[in-house]
Parts: structure tokens; C-alpha cells; sequence
């Protein structure tokens, strides 16, 4: 019986693995055809090559946005630093960045695998599939390879809690400072990674009050060190920019979908995940792991709810939720469950006693492990079904869903769902270069929502429109250089995605400026408007 | 708690989460209070936050019995 089971574990596990391969294939395969895109597939891509290419020329992007070119970036350096050698290499480029960024999605899932190998009972296999799982989320698939400092920002929070989860408790110095400093490299990454870093301090004080205050203490000098210096450096400008103007309106029900769909998709490993965070809690010590993934779970999600946040917010926690799943899961292969004796009538103790003697449990164990991930392989699912896919979505009996030959578990249907994740073709290269060519034909600067096209005409870039957005809700933009110049006619077009201006931008473009012709790429409808006087010589 | 070998108990978690359960849902209910003329009542935002802090007090109440096991 005992080596049937084995033999039925190993199948199952070697299935499981073959699944979550295959993700791993589609989301490389996804990986590389973005890399070949040369324009904005995610708006906001091209402001942050943008941010890159001013750290290549050591100037900063937090600027003033009542002047010409009405341009300042919303998140903190270290992403764009990394990148900036890029520039000087390469010239400004997306592929680069989003290089770096699968690299980080990668560097993420080592980390998971190590943290389960290490603190699973060295389970090899659960730690592969512990990282595998990472790589197979719908949410970070999506953003994984784009060029934005999102994946960066969980790569350094994913090692510096491995790294801290290590250290701490051993009262390793070094390994501790270099936890402390890759979580402050997440918060100049990022904002959001401030969640992680009170996930990190409040556990540390559970274990060692003491300790943790003194590590605190450093830990803030140095953080609000550079934080100062970036300030001063800026004019007064990173505060604005970074943190006044990322304060957005908060839509409760765009969370509450993120989170039902969250448990859809990652339902199958959330069940172990959550298991152990209760087991600690109430029958052992808390692990990082766990503090991890109630802070980053709870807070994350409901940050997923504000104005231009979305699914992306939880990928920090579905990396917890991998780590705990593969730990949870390594310890019931190995029946290590330690349940302390609480007082209880003799006959359920009687009964506790021969369940743990059953060898059920643990075979149970060893089928149930492969089936989590298959069924969160299923769960997860997401390729293109045309072309060389086309064989495999007719046997696993899926057709498109979303845009034309893509079919996404998740659907696109949900408040916050980025909707993304298709293959570009072609045809899309081609319309970014119409559009270019547009630009390139027209006189001088342009107004583009995305700044790929602006970069492929070498014309300036002007203006980051979600920044202007958040800046005049908040009441510190006016805009009246920028309104002066479109009604006065200066930019030589104005190209439209989403119309993320503020409204009397909009206005002044919709008075001055006047619908062209549109252009489909990447599954958007680009609208290219130019000035209507233009329009009236011309006829 | 200043000894390098304190480390915090169940039972201090669980008083924690009790006050900072109670002292949150007192918190959320005085948005009401103290913005005078807000309309709606509780919002599904202040429900969401009501929900998990008595969540939050109920984890606090079960952790007290578990006394001197380390957090």
C-alpha cells in the first residue's frame, strides 16, 4: 500500500510540476514578445523610461509641473536607477526594463523556493513548485514583465523577509542589517513596500521586543536620511510628488471584487496558507511568513481599492502565500504537526491519539499535496489559444475569453484587473509606428498619454497625465502654462488612450485640438487630435 | 520587556488585539460622530474596517487562555 501511494505521490507531483511549467513557459513566452514591443503596452510604461533616462543624466524627475514640460514621476528612484546604466548602454528602450523586471519575478521565485527548502524540512520538490506558483499567478504574470518598479519592489521584499525570517532569531547581525537594508531598497523601490517593512518590525518586537527597537531606531535614521535628501535635493518636490500626490480616492467595491477573485484564483494554496497561520497562532510561535501575509493580504488588498492601484497590490502577498502553502504542505508530508495537550475529555483524547497513529493521514497528505497544485495550476490558468496553442486549448477544452485569442481564468471582467496579458502582434508594432510617424510629421512638441510614441519621434515628453490628475484633486496643480500653450496651439498633436488628463486639460484640448483619425494598437483605440485651425487651412 | 531574552506572550498578543480591536471599532463609529452632516451612515469602506476589527477582537479574546507561550 505504502509504496503505491509513493509511486501515486510521484505522478501526481511530476503532473503538478509538468502544469506549472507550462505557466512558466506562457509567461516567458509572454516575457519575450513584450520585450520586442518598442511602446508602451501598460500606460504609465514609457513615464517610467522616461524617469530612467533623467537618473541616466543624474537629474531628478520630481519637479515642478506648472512649467514646461509639466512633467514629474510619482514613485520613488531605486528602480530607475538600476536601469539607468541601461541608457547609457543602450539608448532609452523598453526591453531593458522589462528584462530587469522578469529577472526580479525570477530572483522572487528562488527566494520562495529557498524559504520553503530551508524552512520546509528540505523538500525539494515543494520548494520548485512553492517557486513555480509565484510565476503562475494571474496577477503576476501580467505585471511581471512590464516595465514598471512593481516586481522589483516584491523581489527585495521577498529576500529581505527570507533573509530576516533567518537572521533574527539567531541574533545574526549581518544577516539582519542586510534584511533591514533590501526592505528599505523595497521602499525606495516602491511605497506599497512600507506594509512589508511594518510586517517585518512588528514581528521582530513579538520575538524581541529590545532588539526590535534598536534595529527600528537605525533602520529609521537611515531611511528618513535619504528620504531628507531627496527633498532637499528636489526642492521640496519628492514630497509632493511621491507622497501628497499619491493619495487617491479609495473604491470599496473594486477591493471587495480584487478579493473574492484573489481566493478564486489562489484558493488551492491560500487553504494550506491559511492553515498554518492559524496553526501558529494558536499551537506554535508566529513565523514572519505569517505576520507577512496578514499585513500584506489585509492592507495590500485594501490598498488594491484606490485610483489607479489594482490586482498588482497582492502580489506581495501571493508571495507569502506560496512560502506558507510550502511549508505547510513540506511539515503534513512529514507529519510534523506538534498540537499541544489541552485539557479535553479522555475519549477525544483517546480519539486525537489514534488519528495521529493512522498511516491515512499521511498518505492523505502525500495526494493531497500534488492536487493543490494542479488544481491551483488550473486555477491559474492563462495562454493564447491560436497558432502552436491552438492543439493544447482544444484539449484542455478552453476557447478566448478576453481579447481575441487569449483565454485568462481570471477573465477581464473584474474592477481592477488589469487587462493584460495578451500576446502583441505585428500589426500592434506597426499602428505604435503610424503613430510615431504622426508624431515625426507634426511641428513641434507633442501631448501623448503614452510616452513610447513621443521617445520613437525624439520629441520631448511632455506632461505624465495620471501625475497631473492626482496633483489637481489634490488641489496643487493649475495648469495654466500648460492650458495657455494647448489653446494657443503649441503642440503639434495630441495622442489619447484613457484621457487620464485633468478635466481642464481636457477641456482646453477638446476647445483647441480636434479628432483626426484613431489607431488601433494593442487592443486601445488611439486617438490622435490635431489643432483645428490646421484642420481649417487645410480645407 | 528591556531583558535581551523578553519576548512577547499569546496572552499580551491577545489583550493587544482586544484593545486595539475595540479601540478601532470605536474609532470607525466617530468618523460619524465627528463629521457632522456626512451622509450615508456607516459606508461600505467603515462596514469593511467594523468587520475586520471584531475579527480582530475575537482572535485577541481566544489567544488570552493560551497565558506564557511565546507570540
Amino acid at each position: 500500500m505504502n509504496s503505491l501511494i509513493q509511486r501515486l505521490h510521484g505522478g501526481l507531483m511530476l503532473a503538478a510540476a509538468l502544469a506549472l511549467l507550462f505557466s512558466l513557459l506562457i509567461y516567458l513566452l509572454y516575457a519575450s514578445n513584450l520585450m520586442a514591443f518598442p511602446f508602451d503596452y501598460d500606460q504609465g510604461e514609457g513615464f517610467e523610461l522616461y524617469d530612467t533616462v533623467l537618473f541616466s543624466q543624474a537629474q531628478l524627475p520630481y519637479r515642478d509641473t506648472e512649467i514646461y514640460p509639466f512633467y514629474a514621476s510619482n514613485y520613488p528612484p531605486l528602480y530607475h536607477v538600476l536601469a539607468a546604466p541601461l541608457v547609457w548602454l543602450f539608448g532609452p528602450a523598453y526591453w531593458y526594463g522589462r528584462l530587469l523586471s522578469l529577472l526580479a519575478s525570477l530572483a522572487s521565485a528562488c527566494a520562495i523556493g529557498y524559504a520553503v527548502y530551508r524552512d520546509g524540512h528540505q523538500h525539494r520538490l515543494i520548494a520548485v513548485l512553492s517557486g513555480l506558483a509565484l510565476l503562475a499567478s494571474n496577477f503576476v504574470y501580467h505585471i511581471g514583465p512590464l516595465f514598471r518598479q512593481h516586481t522589483m519592489m516584491v523581489a527585495f521584499e521577498t529576500i529581505a523577509i527570507v533573509t530576516l525570517a533567518g537572521a533574527f532569531p539567531r541574533r545574526d547581525k549581518r544577516g539582519i542589517a542586510i534584511g533591514l537594508f533590501l526592505l528599505i531598497c523595497a521602499g525606495y523601490t516602491k511605497q506599497l513596500a512600507a506594509i512589508t517593512a511594518a510586517a517585518a518590525f512588528t514581528w521582530m518586537f513579538l520575538r524581541q521586543p529590545r532588539a526590535a527597537l534598536r534595529w527600528t531606531a537605525a533602520f529609521s535614521i537611515f531611511g528618513a536620511a535619504i528620504f531628507l535628501w531627496l527633498n532637499l535635493a528636489s526642492g521640496g518636490h519628492w514630497w509632493t510628488q511621491t507622497v501628497v500626490a499619491n493619495v487617491n480616492e479609495f473604491d470599496p467595491f473594486q477591493a471587495l471584487a480584487l478579493f473574492v477573485l484573489c481566493l478564486q484564483l489562489h484558493g488551492f494554496l491560500l487553504l494550506p496558507a491559511g492553515a498554518l497561520v492559524l496553526y501558529e497562532t494558536y499551537c506554535d510561535r508566529l513565523s514572519l511568513y505569517a505576520v507577512w501575509f496578514v499585513f500584506a493580504a489585509l492592507l495590500g488588498g485594501i490598498a488594491s481599492g484606490t485610483w489607479g492601484a489594482g490586482d498588482s497590490y497582492f502580489v506581495t502577498a501571493i508571495a507569502a502565500i506560496c512560502i506558507l502553502s510550502g511549508i505547510c504542505l513540506s511539515r503534513s508530508v512529514k507529519a510534523d504537526w506538534r498540537v499541544p495537550s489541552l485539557p479535553m475529555p479522555a475519549r477525544l483524547r483517546q480519539a486525537r491519539q489514534a488519528f495521529k497513529q493512522l498511516p491515512g493521514a499521511t498518505w492523505a497528505s502525500l495526494l493531497l499535496v500534488p492536487l493543490l497544485y494542479l488544481g491551483y495550476a488550473r486555477a491559474t490558468l492563462k495562454m493564447p489559444t491560436d497558432g502552436a496553442f491552438a492543439p493544447i486549448a482544444n484539449l484542455l477544452g478552453i476557447e478566448p475569453n478576453t481579447r481575441d485569442a487569449f483565454y485568462d481564468s481570471a477573465s477581464f471582467a473584474v474592477p481592477g484587473y488589469a487587462n493584460i496579458g495578451y500576446f502583441l502582434t505585428e500589426a500592434d508594432t506597426a499602428a505604435g509606428w503610424r503613430i510615431a510617424q504622426l508624431i515625426k510629421q507634426s511641428a513641434g512638441p507633442v501631448l501623448s498619454e503614452d510616452a513610447g510614441f513621443a521617445f520613437a519621434a525624439k520629441r520631448d515628453i511632455v506632461a505624465n497625465p495620471t501625475q497631473l490628475r492626482n496633483l489637481y484633486l489634490a488641489g496643487l496643480f493649475q495648469g495654466e502654462q500648460l492650458i495657455e500653450m494647448i489653446e494657443a496651439q503649441k503642440f503639434g498633436l495630441a495622442v489619447l488612450r484613457a484621457q487620464f488628463y485633468p478635466p481642464p486639460v481636457l477641456e482646453a484640448i477638446g476647445r483647441a485640438y480636434e479628432h483626426w483619425q484613431s489607431i488601433a494598437m494593442n487592443r486601445f483605440d488611439y486617438l490622435i487630435l490635431r489643432p483645428r485651425v490646421a484642420t481649417a487651412e487645410l480645407q | 520587556m528591556f531583558s535581551p531574552e523578553y519576548t512577547v506572550t499569546k496572552r499580551q498578543l491577545g489583550i493587544a488585539f482586544v484593545v486595539i480591536g475595540l479601540l478601532g471599532m470605536l474609532g470607525v463609529l466617530a468618523i460619524d460622530i465627528v463629521q457632522v452632516g456626512r451622509q450615508g451612515g456607516i459606508g461600505p469602506a467603515q462596514a469593511f474596517a467594523l468587520f475586520a476589527l471584531f475579527c480582530l477582537l475575537i482572535v485577541g479574546l481566544t489567544l488570552i487562555p493560551l497565558g506564557d507561550a511565546p507570540a
